[in-house]
Protein backbone atom coordinates (compact mmCIF):
# COMPACT_ATOMS: atom_id res chain seq x y z
CA UNK A 1 0.00 0.00 0.00
CA UNK A 2 1.05 3.75 -0.32
CA UNK A 3 -1.02 6.97 -0.78
CA UNK A 4 -2.71 8.87 -3.49
CA UNK A 5 -0.62 6.83 -6.08
CA UNK A 6 0.66 3.39 -7.38
CA UNK A 7 1.08 0.94 -10.09
CA UNK A 8 -2.73 1.53 -10.91
CA UNK A 9 -2.20 5.06 -11.60
CA UNK A 10 -2.85 6.41 -15.16
CA UNK A 11 -1.75 10.26 -15.28
CA UNK A 12 -2.55 12.41 -17.67
CA UNK A 13 0.56 15.28 -18.34
CA UNK A 14 -0.97 18.91 -18.94
CA UNK A 15 1.49 20.69 -20.80
CA UNK A 16 2.96 17.83 -22.62
CA UNK A 17 4.52 19.45 -25.97
CA UNK A 18 6.45 21.80 -23.55
CA UNK A 19 10.54 21.27 -22.59
CA UNK A 20 9.95 20.37 -19.14
CA UNK A 21 6.82 18.56 -19.52
CA UNK A 22 8.11 16.53 -22.30
CA UNK A 23 11.32 15.83 -20.08
CA UNK A 24 9.32 14.66 -17.17
CA UNK A 25 6.57 12.53 -18.71
CA UNK A 26 9.71 10.66 -20.45
CA UNK A 27 11.32 10.48 -16.88
CA UNK A 28 7.64 9.20 -15.49
CA UNK A 29 7.56 6.39 -18.36
CA UNK A 30 11.23 5.27 -17.68
CA UNK A 31 10.43 4.41 -13.90
CA UNK A 32 7.54 2.44 -15.51
CA UNK A 33 4.66 4.96 -14.74
CA UNK A 34 1.52 5.04 -16.19
CA UNK A 35 2.19 8.20 -18.62
CA UNK A 36 -0.96 7.43 -20.71
CA UNK A 37 -1.65 10.90 -22.25
CA UNK A 38 -1.00 14.46 -22.89
CA UNK A 39 -3.10 17.44 -23.47
CA UNK A 40 -2.11 20.54 -25.15
CA UNK A 41 -5.12 22.63 -26.83
CA UNK A 42 -4.65 22.42 -30.63
CA UNK A 43 -2.48 19.94 -30.94
CA UNK A 44 -5.16 16.79 -30.10
CA UNK A 45 -4.95 13.96 -32.49
CA UNK A 46 -0.80 14.39 -32.44
CA UNK A 47 1.58 12.36 -30.38
CA UNK A 48 4.13 12.89 -28.47
CA UNK A 49 6.89 10.26 -29.55
CA UNK A 50 9.06 9.80 -26.18
CA UNK A 51 12.24 7.56 -26.79
CA UNK A 52 13.20 5.65 -23.89
CA UNK A 53 16.22 4.76 -21.90
CA UNK A 54 15.98 1.07 -22.41
CA UNK A 55 15.35 2.21 -26.35
CA UNK A 56 11.83 1.62 -26.93
CA UNK A 57 9.68 4.35 -28.35
CA UNK A 58 6.19 5.14 -26.76
CA UNK A 59 3.59 7.43 -28.54
CA UNK A 60 1.69 9.32 -26.25
CA UNK A 61 -1.46 10.80 -27.78
CA UNK A 62 -2.60 13.99 -27.24
CA UNK A 63 -5.65 15.54 -26.50
CA UNK A 64 -7.39 18.97 -26.97
CA UNK A 65 -9.02 18.73 -23.53
CA UNK A 66 -8.40 16.96 -20.18
CA UNK A 67 -11.67 15.53 -20.60
CA UNK A 68 -11.37 13.98 -23.63
CA UNK A 69 -8.06 12.42 -21.89
CA UNK A 70 -9.82 11.17 -19.48
CA UNK A 71 -12.36 9.45 -21.36
CA UNK A 72 -10.21 7.92 -23.77
CA UNK A 73 -7.33 6.63 -21.67
CA UNK A 74 -9.55 5.97 -17.99
CA UNK A 75 -6.79 8.49 -16.56
CA UNK A 76 -7.54 9.34 -13.09
CA UNK A 77 -4.58 11.78 -12.25
CA UNK A 78 -2.91 14.53 -14.25
CA UNK A 79 0.59 16.22 -13.88
CA UNK A 80 0.62 19.69 -14.83
CA UNK A 81 4.03 21.64 -16.22
CA UNK A 82 1.80 24.71 -17.78
CA UNK A 83 3.31 28.14 -17.43
CA UNK A 84 2.34 29.86 -14.71
CA UNK A 85 -0.42 32.53 -16.67
CA UNK A 86 -2.35 29.44 -17.75
CA UNK A 87 -1.94 26.88 -14.68
CA UNK A 88 -4.49 28.15 -12.48
CA UNK A 89 -6.67 27.58 -15.36
CA UNK A 90 -5.19 24.25 -15.86
CA UNK A 91 -5.96 23.02 -12.60
CA UNK A 92 -9.70 24.26 -12.91
CA UNK A 93 -10.03 22.22 -16.41
CA UNK A 94 -8.67 19.05 -14.62
CA UNK A 95 -11.10 19.83 -11.30
CA UNK A 96 -13.77 19.96 -14.31
CA UNK A 97 -13.02 16.73 -15.63
CA UNK A 98 -13.33 15.76 -12.37
CA UNK A 99 -10.13 13.64 -12.33
CA UNK A 100 -9.40 12.42 -8.51
CA UNK A 101 -5.65 13.66 -8.15
CA UNK A 102 -3.92 17.07 -9.88
CA UNK A 103 -0.90 17.52 -9.30
CA UNK A 104 0.95 20.83 -9.97
CA UNK A 105 4.62 21.20 -10.38
CA UNK A 106 4.79 25.05 -12.30
CA UNK A 107 6.20 27.52 -10.09
CA UNK A 108 5.54 31.39 -10.18
CA UNK A 109 1.79 31.10 -10.07
CA UNK A 110 -0.14 34.43 -9.21
CA UNK A 111 -1.43 34.33 -5.59
CA UNK A 112 -4.43 35.68 -6.16
CA UNK A 113 -4.97 32.75 -8.86
CA UNK A 114 -4.67 30.22 -6.26
CA UNK A 115 -7.19 31.68 -3.62
CA UNK A 116 -9.75 31.42 -7.37
CA UNK A 117 -8.22 28.02 -7.55
CA UNK A 118 -9.07 27.19 -4.19
CA UNK A 119 -12.90 28.05 -3.96
CA UNK A 120 -13.13 26.84 -6.46
CA UNK A 121 -12.04 23.13 -5.52
CA UNK A 122 -14.38 23.79 -2.52
CA UNK A 123 -16.78 20.62 -2.82
CA UNK A 124 -15.66 19.33 -5.79
CA UNK A 125 -13.79 15.37 -5.75
CA UNK A 126 -10.65 16.36 -7.06
CA UNK A 127 -7.53 16.50 -4.97
CA UNK A 128 -4.41 19.13 -5.71
CA UNK A 129 -1.04 19.11 -4.68
CA UNK A 130 1.26 21.79 -5.71
CA UNK A 131 1.49 24.36 -7.25
CA UNK A 132 5.31 24.83 -7.04
CA UNK A 133 6.07 20.92 -5.75
CA UNK A 134 8.29 18.26 -7.16
CA UNK A 135 5.40 16.01 -7.34
CA UNK A 136 4.44 12.58 -5.24
CA UNK A 137 6.30 9.67 -5.73
CA UNK A 138 5.42 5.78 -4.50
CA UNK A 139 8.60 3.68 -4.86
CA UNK A 140 9.36 1.33 -7.53
CA UNK A 141 5.28 1.79 -8.79
CA UNK A 142 4.36 5.43 -9.94
CA UNK A 143 6.98 8.50 -9.74
CA UNK A 144 4.97 11.72 -11.21
CA UNK A 145 6.77 15.03 -11.39
CA UNK A 146 10.39 15.94 -11.27
CA UNK A 147 12.17 14.10 -8.67
CA UNK A 148 14.94 11.74 -9.10
CA UNK A 149 13.66 8.14 -8.99
CA UNK A 150 16.53 6.34 -8.33
CA UNK A 151 17.34 7.65 -5.02
CA UNK A 152 13.50 6.22 -3.86
CA UNK A 153 13.10 2.79 -2.38
CA UNK A 154 9.98 0.87 -1.51
CA UNK A 155 9.36 0.56 2.44
CA UNK A 156 7.43 2.20 5.19
CA UNK A 157 8.79 5.48 5.96
CA UNK A 158 5.97 8.10 4.48
CA UNK A 159 7.93 11.65 3.59
CA UNK A 160 5.35 14.68 3.10
CA UNK A 161 7.48 18.39 2.63
CA UNK A 162 7.12 21.59 1.44
CA UNK A 163 11.04 21.84 -0.18
CA UNK A 164 11.67 19.89 -3.39
CA UNK A 165 15.26 19.48 -2.37
CA UNK A 166 14.88 18.96 0.91
CA UNK A 167 12.44 15.97 0.28
CA UNK A 168 15.25 14.49 -1.72
CA UNK A 169 18.02 14.88 0.92
CA UNK A 170 15.93 13.16 3.47
CA UNK A 171 14.81 10.64 0.65
CA UNK A 172 18.31 9.61 0.30
CA UNK A 173 19.68 9.39 4.11
CA UNK A 174 16.69 7.02 4.37
CA UNK A 175 17.94 4.95 1.19
CA UNK A 176 21.06 5.32 2.53
CA UNK A 177 20.38 3.60 6.04
CA UNK A 178 18.44 0.83 4.16
CA UNK A 179 15.01 2.35 5.31
CA UNK A 180 12.82 2.59 1.84
CA UNK A 181 9.83 4.72 1.54
CA UNK A 182 5.89 4.18 1.30
CA UNK A 183 5.34 7.57 -0.55
CA UNK A 184 6.98 10.99 -0.65
CA UNK A 185 4.71 13.64 -1.43
CA UNK A 186 5.95 17.79 -1.96
CA UNK A 187 3.02 19.94 -1.38
CA UNK A 188 4.83 22.47 -2.43
CA UNK A 189 6.03 26.33 -1.37
CA UNK A 190 3.07 28.37 -2.16
CA UNK A 191 1.63 30.11 0.51
CA UNK A 192 -1.52 28.87 -0.83
CA UNK A 193 -1.74 25.32 -2.35
CA UNK A 194 -4.12 22.82 -2.88
CA UNK A 195 -2.83 19.96 0.02
CA UNK A 196 -1.32 21.41 3.40
CA UNK A 197 0.62 19.05 5.56
CA UNK A 198 -2.63 17.79 8.07
CA UNK A 199 -4.44 16.47 4.60
CA UNK A 200 -1.16 14.03 3.86
CA UNK A 201 -0.61 13.22 7.46
CA UNK A 202 -4.65 12.14 7.26
CA UNK A 203 -3.92 9.80 4.76
CA UNK A 204 -0.26 8.48 6.58
CA UNK A 205 -1.87 7.90 9.24
CA UNK A 206 -4.91 5.42 7.21
CA UNK A 207 -2.54 3.78 5.33
CA UNK A 208 -1.33 0.45 7.09
CA UNK A 209 1.70 0.35 5.69
CA UNK A 210 3.31 3.73 6.35
CA UNK A 211 4.58 2.94 10.10
CA UNK A 212 6.13 6.37 10.24
CA UNK A 213 6.68 9.84 8.76
CA UNK A 214 8.73 12.75 8.08
CA UNK A 215 7.70 15.85 8.04
CA UNK A 216 9.95 19.25 6.59
CA UNK A 217 9.08 23.09 6.67
CA UNK A 218 10.18 25.77 6.64
CA UNK A 219 9.93 29.63 7.80
CA UNK A 220 6.56 31.14 7.02
CA UNK A 221 2.81 30.67 8.07
CA UNK A 222 1.32 28.19 10.57
CA UNK A 223 1.09 25.30 8.67
CA UNK A 224 3.60 23.22 10.72
CA UNK A 225 1.74 24.34 13.69
CA UNK A 226 -1.41 22.67 12.55
CA UNK A 227 -0.16 20.13 11.84
CA UNK A 228 1.82 19.43 15.13
CA UNK A 229 -1.59 20.24 16.74
CA UNK A 230 -2.87 17.64 14.67
CA UNK A 231 -0.75 15.19 15.25
CA UNK A 232 -1.21 14.94 19.16
CA UNK A 233 -4.73 14.64 19.16
CA UNK A 234 -4.70 12.48 16.01
CA UNK A 235 -1.49 10.79 14.80
CA UNK A 236 -0.91 7.07 15.54
CA UNK A 237 2.57 6.84 14.05
CA UNK A 238 5.77 8.69 15.04
CA UNK A 239 6.72 11.79 13.31
CA UNK A 240 9.91 13.36 12.84
CA UNK A 241 10.81 17.10 11.60
CA UNK A 242 13.13 19.55 10.62
CA UNK A 243 12.03 23.05 9.91
CA UNK A 244 14.06 24.86 7.35
CA UNK A 245 15.03 28.48 7.68
CA UNK A 246 16.34 29.23 11.44
CA UNK A 247 18.62 31.73 10.20
CA UNK A 248 16.49 33.30 7.30
CA UNK A 249 16.33 37.36 8.03
CA UNK A 250 12.40 38.42 8.54
CA UNK A 251 10.71 40.38 5.58
CA UNK A 252 12.46 38.80 3.04
CA UNK A 253 11.57 35.95 0.35
CA UNK A 254 13.56 32.95 0.64
CA UNK A 255 13.05 31.82 -2.47
CA UNK A 256 9.82 30.14 -2.09
CA UNK A 257 6.99 32.23 -2.24
CA UNK A 258 5.33 31.01 1.19
CA UNK A 259 8.77 31.06 3.16
CA UNK A 260 9.05 34.57 4.82
CA UNK A 261 8.59 35.75 8.35
CA UNK A 262 6.33 38.62 8.06
CA UNK A 263 4.89 40.75 11.37
CA UNK A 264 7.67 38.26 13.26
CA UNK A 265 5.17 35.36 12.36
CA UNK A 266 6.07 32.28 10.87
CA UNK A 267 9.52 32.19 12.60
CA UNK A 268 11.11 28.64 12.86
CA UNK A 269 11.91 28.85 16.85
CA UNK A 270 8.22 29.61 16.62
CA UNK A 271 7.21 26.12 14.54
CA UNK A 272 10.54 23.70 16.16
CA UNK A 273 8.81 24.83 20.11
CA UNK A 274 5.25 23.66 18.98
CA UNK A 275 6.16 20.74 17.45
CA UNK A 276 8.50 19.47 20.25
CA UNK A 277 5.82 20.32 22.70
CA UNK A 278 3.61 18.18 20.22
CA UNK A 279 5.78 14.85 20.70
CA UNK A 280 7.78 15.51 17.41
CA UNK A 281 11.10 15.22 17.70
CA UNK A 282 12.74 17.63 15.40
CA UNK A 283 16.43 17.01 13.64
CA UNK A 284 18.80 20.22 15.08
CA UNK A 285 20.58 20.25 10.82
CA UNK A 286 19.20 18.82 7.46
CA UNK A 287 21.81 16.34 7.86
CA UNK A 288 20.36 14.62 10.95
CA UNK A 289 16.85 13.71 9.73
CA UNK A 290 17.49 10.43 8.85
CA UNK A 291 19.30 9.43 12.24
CA UNK A 292 17.05 11.20 14.09
CA UNK A 293 14.26 9.36 12.29
CA UNK A 294 16.01 6.18 13.29
CA UNK A 295 16.78 7.14 16.85
CA UNK A 296 12.44 7.40 17.14
CA UNK A 297 12.60 4.03 15.38
CA UNK A 298 14.68 2.60 17.63
CA UNK A 299 13.08 3.77 21.11
CA UNK A 300 9.53 2.46 19.56
CA UNK A 301 10.60 -1.03 18.41
CA UNK A 302 10.22 0.00 15.10
CA UNK A 303 13.44 0.01 13.05
CA UNK A 304 13.73 -3.60 12.20
CA UNK A 305 10.09 -3.54 10.27
CA UNK A 306 11.18 -0.01 8.48
CA UNK A 307 14.62 -1.37 7.28
CA UNK A 308 13.39 -3.07 3.98
CA UNK A 309 17.08 -3.36 2.38
CA UNK A 310 20.25 -5.25 5.14
CA UNK B 1 -19.58 55.69 8.21
CA UNK B 2 -20.93 55.31 4.54
CA UNK B 3 -17.51 56.98 3.55
CA UNK B 4 -15.56 54.91 5.38
CA UNK B 5 -17.16 51.79 3.64
CA UNK B 6 -17.17 53.44 0.48
CA UNK B 7 -13.35 53.92 0.98
CA UNK B 8 -12.32 50.35 2.09
CA UNK B 9 -14.29 48.73 -1.01
CA UNK B 10 -12.14 50.67 -2.98
CA UNK B 11 -9.18 49.21 -1.05
CA UNK B 12 -10.06 46.02 -1.71
CA UNK B 13 -11.04 46.79 -5.48
CA UNK B 14 -7.16 48.24 -5.92
CA UNK B 15 -5.90 45.18 -3.60
CA UNK B 16 -7.40 42.55 -6.49
CA UNK B 17 -7.03 44.40 -9.36
CA UNK B 18 -3.57 44.88 -8.74
CA UNK B 19 -2.48 41.78 -7.37
CA UNK B 20 -1.09 42.87 -3.92
CA UNK B 21 0.28 41.19 -1.50
CA UNK B 22 -0.06 44.00 1.26
CA UNK B 23 -2.09 46.98 1.15
CA UNK B 24 -1.77 49.18 4.22
CA UNK B 25 -2.85 52.85 5.00
CA UNK B 26 -1.59 54.76 8.00
CA UNK B 27 -2.59 56.83 9.10
CA UNK B 28 -6.32 57.12 8.15
CA UNK B 29 -8.32 60.26 8.70
CA UNK B 30 -11.46 62.00 8.93
CA UNK B 31 -11.37 65.55 7.90
CA UNK B 32 -13.34 68.50 9.45
CA UNK B 33 -15.68 68.13 6.84
CA UNK B 34 -16.14 64.43 7.07
CA UNK B 35 -14.11 63.19 4.45
CA UNK B 36 -12.30 59.89 5.13
CA UNK B 37 -8.73 59.95 3.55
CA UNK B 38 -5.57 57.56 3.70
CA UNK B 39 -2.62 60.28 4.45
CA UNK B 40 0.07 57.46 3.64
CA UNK B 41 0.19 54.17 2.53
CA UNK B 42 2.63 50.83 1.75
CA UNK B 43 1.62 48.68 -1.19
CA UNK B 44 3.47 45.33 -2.29
CA UNK B 45 2.96 43.46 -4.65
CA UNK B 46 3.08 39.66 -5.50
CA UNK B 47 6.01 39.17 -8.15
CA UNK B 48 4.55 36.35 -9.82
CA UNK B 49 1.61 38.45 -10.81
CA UNK B 50 3.94 41.60 -12.58
CA UNK B 51 3.27 39.59 -16.45
CA UNK B 52 -0.27 41.10 -16.15
CA UNK B 53 0.89 44.75 -14.74
CA UNK B 54 3.08 46.30 -16.81
CA UNK B 55 2.00 49.75 -15.20
CA UNK B 56 3.99 48.39 -12.43
CA UNK B 57 6.81 47.05 -13.63
CA UNK B 58 7.41 50.26 -14.45
CA UNK B 59 7.68 52.12 -11.49
CA UNK B 60 10.30 49.31 -10.43
CA UNK B 61 13.55 51.78 -9.50
CA UNK B 62 16.17 49.55 -9.70
CA UNK B 63 18.34 52.19 -7.12
CA UNK B 64 16.09 51.05 -4.44
CA UNK B 65 17.32 47.55 -4.92
CA UNK B 66 20.16 45.50 -3.89
CA UNK B 67 22.86 45.44 -6.72
CA UNK B 68 23.44 41.57 -6.30
CA UNK B 69 19.94 40.83 -6.45
CA UNK B 70 19.45 42.71 -9.39
CA UNK B 71 22.15 41.15 -10.97
CA UNK B 72 20.85 37.61 -9.50
CA UNK B 73 17.49 38.20 -11.20
CA UNK B 74 18.95 39.04 -14.72
CA UNK B 75 20.41 35.43 -14.84
CA UNK B 76 17.28 34.01 -13.12
CA UNK B 77 19.06 33.29 -9.40
CA UNK B 78 17.31 33.36 -6.30
CA UNK B 79 19.83 35.56 -4.00
CA UNK B 80 19.49 37.85 -0.80
CA UNK B 81 22.40 39.22 0.93
CA UNK B 82 23.32 38.90 4.07
CA UNK B 83 25.33 39.63 7.11
CA UNK B 84 28.39 36.61 7.10
CA UNK B 85 31.40 35.76 4.90
CA UNK B 86 30.82 32.09 3.70
CA UNK B 87 29.05 32.38 0.31
CA UNK B 88 26.29 29.84 -0.68
CA UNK B 89 25.67 28.45 -3.61
CA UNK B 90 22.99 25.89 -3.66
CA UNK B 91 20.28 24.10 -5.60
CA UNK B 92 16.48 24.46 -4.40
CA UNK B 93 14.73 26.88 -1.88
CA UNK B 94 14.55 25.05 1.02
CA UNK B 95 17.95 23.22 0.71
CA UNK B 96 19.50 26.87 0.34
CA UNK B 97 17.94 28.05 3.73
CA UNK B 98 18.44 24.55 5.11
CA UNK B 99 22.42 24.73 3.91
CA UNK B 100 22.42 28.61 6.03
CA UNK B 101 20.94 26.80 9.39
CA UNK B 102 23.65 24.45 9.11
CA UNK B 103 26.83 27.05 8.88
CA UNK B 104 25.54 28.52 11.61
CA UNK B 105 24.94 25.64 13.68
CA UNK B 106 28.87 24.64 13.04
CA UNK B 107 29.78 28.33 13.89
CA UNK B 108 29.90 29.95 11.15
CA UNK B 109 27.71 33.14 9.47
CA UNK B 110 26.01 32.62 6.11
CA UNK B 111 26.66 35.92 3.23
CA UNK B 112 24.29 34.25 1.51
CA UNK B 113 21.27 32.61 0.07
CA UNK B 114 21.62 31.76 -3.34
CA UNK B 115 19.60 28.79 -5.32
CA UNK B 116 20.70 28.43 -8.79
CA UNK B 117 17.69 26.29 -9.08
CA UNK B 118 17.34 23.21 -11.36
CA UNK B 119 18.64 23.58 -14.63
CA UNK B 120 21.95 25.35 -13.58
CA UNK B 121 23.50 25.83 -16.33
CA UNK B 122 27.55 26.21 -16.59
CA UNK B 123 26.73 30.21 -17.40
CA UNK B 124 24.37 30.30 -14.22
CA UNK B 125 26.68 28.80 -11.94
CA UNK B 126 29.91 31.16 -13.27
CA UNK B 127 27.28 33.91 -12.85
CA UNK B 128 26.56 32.57 -9.31
CA UNK B 129 30.26 32.94 -8.74
CA UNK B 130 31.07 36.51 -9.48
CA UNK B 131 27.75 37.08 -7.46
CA UNK B 132 28.86 35.60 -4.34
CA UNK B 133 32.17 36.85 -4.91
CA UNK B 134 30.74 40.57 -5.68
CA UNK B 135 29.94 40.92 -2.04
CA UNK B 136 33.78 41.75 0.24
CA UNK B 137 32.55 39.95 3.29
CA UNK B 138 33.15 36.90 1.62
CA UNK B 139 35.82 34.89 2.90
CA UNK B 140 35.18 30.99 1.43
CA UNK B 141 32.35 29.79 -0.54
CA UNK B 142 30.20 26.47 0.10
CA UNK B 143 28.53 24.70 -3.06
CA UNK B 144 25.70 22.04 -1.76
CA UNK B 145 24.21 20.69 -4.64
CA UNK B 146 21.81 17.91 -4.49
CA UNK B 147 21.63 16.57 -8.34
CA UNK B 148 17.87 14.95 -8.76
CA UNK B 149 17.66 15.67 -11.98
CA UNK B 150 21.27 17.59 -12.79
CA UNK B 151 23.85 15.54 -13.38
CA UNK B 152 26.73 15.96 -10.56
CA UNK B 153 29.97 16.36 -13.53
CA UNK B 154 27.83 18.76 -15.00
CA UNK B 155 27.78 20.65 -11.95
CA UNK B 156 31.57 19.81 -11.29
CA UNK B 157 31.96 21.43 -14.93
CA UNK B 158 30.31 24.51 -14.26
CA UNK B 159 32.15 24.76 -10.78
CA UNK B 160 35.47 24.58 -12.39
CA UNK B 161 35.24 26.63 -15.62
CA UNK B 162 33.82 29.63 -13.13
CA UNK B 163 36.90 28.58 -10.58
CA UNK B 164 39.54 29.09 -13.29
CA UNK B 165 37.53 32.08 -15.07
CA UNK B 166 37.19 34.10 -11.93
CA UNK B 167 41.04 33.05 -10.91
CA UNK B 168 39.04 31.99 -7.14
CA UNK B 169 41.64 32.21 -4.25
CA UNK B 170 39.55 31.84 -1.30
CA UNK B 171 38.35 28.39 -0.05
CA UNK B 172 35.96 26.47 -1.56
CA UNK B 173 33.94 23.32 -0.71
CA UNK B 174 31.83 21.30 -2.70
CA UNK B 175 29.71 19.01 -1.85
CA UNK B 176 27.65 16.73 -4.53
CA UNK B 177 25.29 14.27 -4.35
CA UNK B 178 22.90 12.57 -6.88
CA UNK B 179 23.29 11.15 -10.32
CA UNK B 180 26.84 10.65 -11.38
CA UNK B 181 28.67 11.91 -8.06
CA UNK B 182 31.40 9.84 -8.14
CA UNK B 183 32.06 11.20 -11.75
CA UNK B 184 31.78 14.77 -10.32
CA UNK B 185 34.27 13.79 -7.84
CA UNK B 186 37.14 12.91 -9.37
CA UNK B 187 36.64 16.15 -11.66
CA UNK B 188 36.76 18.08 -8.91
CA UNK B 189 39.57 16.59 -7.43
CA UNK B 190 41.94 16.19 -10.48
CA UNK B 191 40.97 20.12 -11.51
CA UNK B 192 44.20 21.02 -9.94
CA UNK B 193 41.78 23.59 -8.48
CA UNK B 194 41.92 23.97 -4.90
CA UNK B 195 38.68 22.49 -3.64
CA UNK B 196 37.76 20.43 -1.05
CA UNK B 197 35.18 17.71 -1.75
CA UNK B 198 32.99 17.39 1.29
CA UNK B 199 30.79 13.78 1.87
CA UNK B 200 27.80 15.29 3.38
CA UNK B 201 25.99 18.96 4.17
CA UNK B 202 27.32 18.34 7.69
CA UNK B 203 30.93 17.79 6.81
CA UNK B 204 30.44 20.63 4.14
CA UNK B 205 29.72 23.03 6.34
CA UNK B 206 31.93 21.74 9.06
CA UNK B 207 35.15 22.16 6.40
CA UNK B 208 34.15 25.61 5.18
CA UNK B 209 33.52 26.93 8.89
CA UNK B 210 37.05 25.99 9.49
CA UNK B 211 38.44 26.89 6.37
CA UNK B 212 37.08 30.69 6.90
CA UNK B 213 37.95 30.90 10.64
Amino acid sequence: MSILVDKNTKVITQGITGKTGLFHTKGGLDYGTQMVAGVTPGKGGQTADITLENGETKKVPIYNSVIEAKNATGATASVIYVAPPFAADSIMEAVDAELDLVICITEGIPVLDMVKVKRYMEGKKTRLIGPNCPGVITPEECKIGIMPGYIHMKGHVGVVSRSGTLTYEAVHQLTTRGIGQSSAVGIGGDPVKGSEFIDILKLFNEDPDTYAVIMIGEIGGTAEEEAAEWIAANMKKPVVGFIGGKTAPPGKRMGHAGAIISGGKGTAAEKVATMERCGIRVAPTPSEMGSTLVAVLEEKGLLDKCITRK
Amino acid sequence: MNKAAQFMLSLYKAFVDKDCSIAEINPLVVTGDGDVMALDAKLNFDSNALFRHAEIVELRDLDEEDEKEIQASKFDLSYIALDGNIGCMVNGAGLAMATMDIIKYYGGEPANFLDVGGGATTEKVTEAFKIILSDENVKGIFVNIFGGIMRCDVIATGVIEAAKQLGLDKPLVVRLEGTNVELGKKMLNESGLNIVAADSMADGAQKIVSLVK
